[in-house]
């Protein structure tokens, strides 16, 4: 059943103006069901297990139990977002786990500098150049 | 439209009761490609883990073919050959890994069956083999019934490891390795890291099954199918190449890129984020040349609504008849209209449960099955917006199947064994050394195919 609620952790997103897994999920999937004020996916056949859902539920309560037509019981892939990595934990069917952590991002969010220095070469709207160039093609081939 | 230029677009939204007219002096379409126009291979929960998004529905091609422009390419599917069932990428594991793939007796059937790749020269023996024809080399192994076939990670991580005397650093190597593996699903195919941990998998130990996916409609990637837009001035040989603004489609003020743009394969994520950034600087320039804001007819904008609105008002008027909300003879509900779909494409167009085989024959019959399902859309019914959606996503995925196989039809040659092959024209031939391009015209609701000379530029 690709995503699924947990209903005891689940909370509506009270404490939230949008209900985070209903805004993320790219094939509006996720809806919350007022009168019971829990999530759930509305057509699990249509899920692509992005997690999208998942990463950003805050109280964890979204999980992916595997396709039921092509993988047996038991695995959990589970991950747990911080700001700047991610951890996930992988269990298998036989219950061995095994754990990762990759980083997510290498500079604080916001640190961008979308130019990274380098100048405009034109203001010309027909010229090919895009900002940047030809600072950032790193070669002197194009230089005008 | 506002005569021949293309001045917005219309839609509504899944979260509030809201039409939307979006009025603009340029247009860029850069809606990704199309998923769920053949029959997956998983049908089951499993039906939404296609390779690429399944929220991707031929919106891109549907745009510019209804706004009447010139398609190339229609004909180039991408059948992507991945782990088994939930389509994790092979790239690391060929690439990084130097994993070979095997059928069942640890076959190597690239060489073994290398003789083969040399009637499909000179693509065949050019290095690397093109993707297509490790597919065709595949589906012959299969064919030849020595299934299933296998990645062979465990050798992979053997080899790797073989140089490695020291114990700690023999320990720390297995762990990187192991890492970098698990990684590669963990980042962009999670389902495919469920799929070894529900079956025990521990690639180090174990190979796994790998096949060919279900058919795509993407540009960016080892597909080429979208929009015939213009190439930049300074490269392009001759004005069939390129007509005033980069990657402006054939109509005036409409623009193309990524998945959206045709006959620029390989251009991946970085590819289509820059060819996005070119439309986007062209599309400035157009609007500065075209300062005058477009006109937007109001009976047009009423009777897009009316028409976009209509699956919402099929379902109220005919919901009471029966007391099903999805069986009624008076309308057809969006998810079995896809299947339906999905089975003549599969059958008739050489989906993956016929090995990607298709004829003249079998085309032409599959298009006359079109022209119901063309006639069935306008009883597209929908409950709610979610519903509405849907109903649109398969509209869109119509107009991309209908331009496949007029473009498959076209086309009377095999020239990408391994996507699909046309067994009345088993062979590859030089009169086809060319582009297969569409265009369907507003005005007539008629299709013209055309056929462009490939330039070289290099
Ligand atoms: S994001 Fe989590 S807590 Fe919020 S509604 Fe969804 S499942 Fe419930
Ligand atoms: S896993 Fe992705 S596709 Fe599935 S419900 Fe969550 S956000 Fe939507």
């Amino acid at each position: 059943m690709p995503s699924f609620v947990i209903s005891e952790k689940c909370d509506g997103c009270k404490a939230l103006d949008k209900t985070a897994c209903q805004y993320i999920c790219p094939n509006d999937l996720m809806v919350l069901d007022k009168i019971k004020n829990k999530a759930y996916n509305r057509a699990v056949d249509m899920c692509w297990e992005c997690y999208s859902c998942v990463k950003i539920c805050p109280t964890q309560a979204i999980e992916i139990r595997g396709y039921a037509d092509f993988m047996p019981l038991g695995a959990v892939v589970q991950p747990l977002r911080s700001t700047d990595s991610i951890m996930w934990s992988v269990k298998f069917r036989n219950k061995k786990i095994k754990r990762f952590k990759f980083p997510i991002r290498t500079t604080p969010e916001g640190s961008i500098d979308p130019k990274s220095g380098m100048e405009t070469g034109t203001d010309d709207l027909k010229s090919p150049l895009l900002r940047t160039e030809p600072d950032s093609l790193g070669t002197d081939l194009f230089e005008k | 439209m506002d005569g021949d230029r293309c001045v917005g677009a219309a839609g509504f939204s899944v979260r509030e009761n809201k039409f939307y007219i979006f009025k603009a002096n340029a247009v860029l379409d850069v809606m990704g490609g199309a998923v769920h126009i053949f029959r997956p291979r998983s049908i089951g929960e499993g039906l939404g883990r296609s390779w690429y998004p399944p929220f991707n529905s031929g919106a891109s091609t549907y745009f510019t073919l209804k706004a009447g422009a010139e398609m190339t390419c229609q004909e180039v599917r991408f059948v992507p050959v991945r782990f088994k069932d939930s389509y994790g990428p092979v790239g690391a594991w060929f690439l990084l890994f130097k994993a070979k793939a095997t059928n069942a007796k640890g076959e190597d059937y690239m060489e073994t069956r290398a003789a083969e790749l040399e009637n499909w020269a000179p693509y065949g023996t050019s290095k690397p083999t093109p993707t297509n024809l490790r597919n065709y080399l595949m589906l012959q192994e299969l064919e030849a019934g020595n299934g299933p076939i296998y990645m062979k990670t465990d050798e992979a991580i053997k080899e790797l490891m073989a140089d490695i005397t020291d114990e700690k650093e023999a320990k720390r190597k297995m762990k990187e390795l192991e890492s970098e593996a698990w990684e590669d699903f963990l980042d962009m195919t999670i389902s495919q890291a469920l799929n070894w941990a529900s079956h025990n998998v521990s690639p180090e130990e174990t190979p796994s099954e790998i096949s060919a996916c279900e058919p795509y409609f993407i540009s960016s990637h080892s597909g080429a199918s979208g929009a015939w837009v213009s190439g930049p001035k300074d490269l392009s040989p001759s004005d069939d190449y390129h007509w005033g603004y980069d990657n402006m489609t054939t109509i005036k003020g409409l623009f193309a890129a990524g998945d959206a743009s045709g006959a620029s394969s390989h251009k991946f994520s970085s590819g289509s984020f820059t060819e996005g950034r070119i439309a986007a600087k062209a599309a400035l320039a157009f609007i500065v040349d075209n300062p005058d804001s477009a006109n937007i007819d109001n009976e047009k904008i009423k009777e897009l609504k009316e028409k976009i609105l209509q699956p919402l008002a099929t379902f109220e008027e005919h919901k009471d008849y029966a007391n099903d909300e999805d069986v009624n003879p008076n309308f057809i509900k969006p998810k079995m209209f896809m299947f339906r779909l999905q089975k003549i494409m599969d059958e008739y167009a050489g989906g993956a449960s016929v090995h990607f085989k298709t004829s003249k024959a079998l085309l032409e019959k599959g298009l006359e099955f079109l022209e119901f399902m063309k006639e069935d859309s306008e009883k597209l019914a929908a409950k709610d917006t979610n519903e509405l959606m849907r109903c649109w996503e398969n509209i869109h995925r119509l107009w991309q199947a209908e331009s496949h196989i007029r473009t498959m039809l076209f086309r009377e040659e095999t020239r990408w064994p391994g996507y699909y092959f046309r067994t009345d024209h088993p062979t590859m031939k030089e009169e086809w050394k060319a582009f297969a391009n569409c265009k369907w015209d507003p005005e007539t609701g008629e299709w013209e195919m055309i056929k462009r000379e490939i330039k070289e530029l290099t």
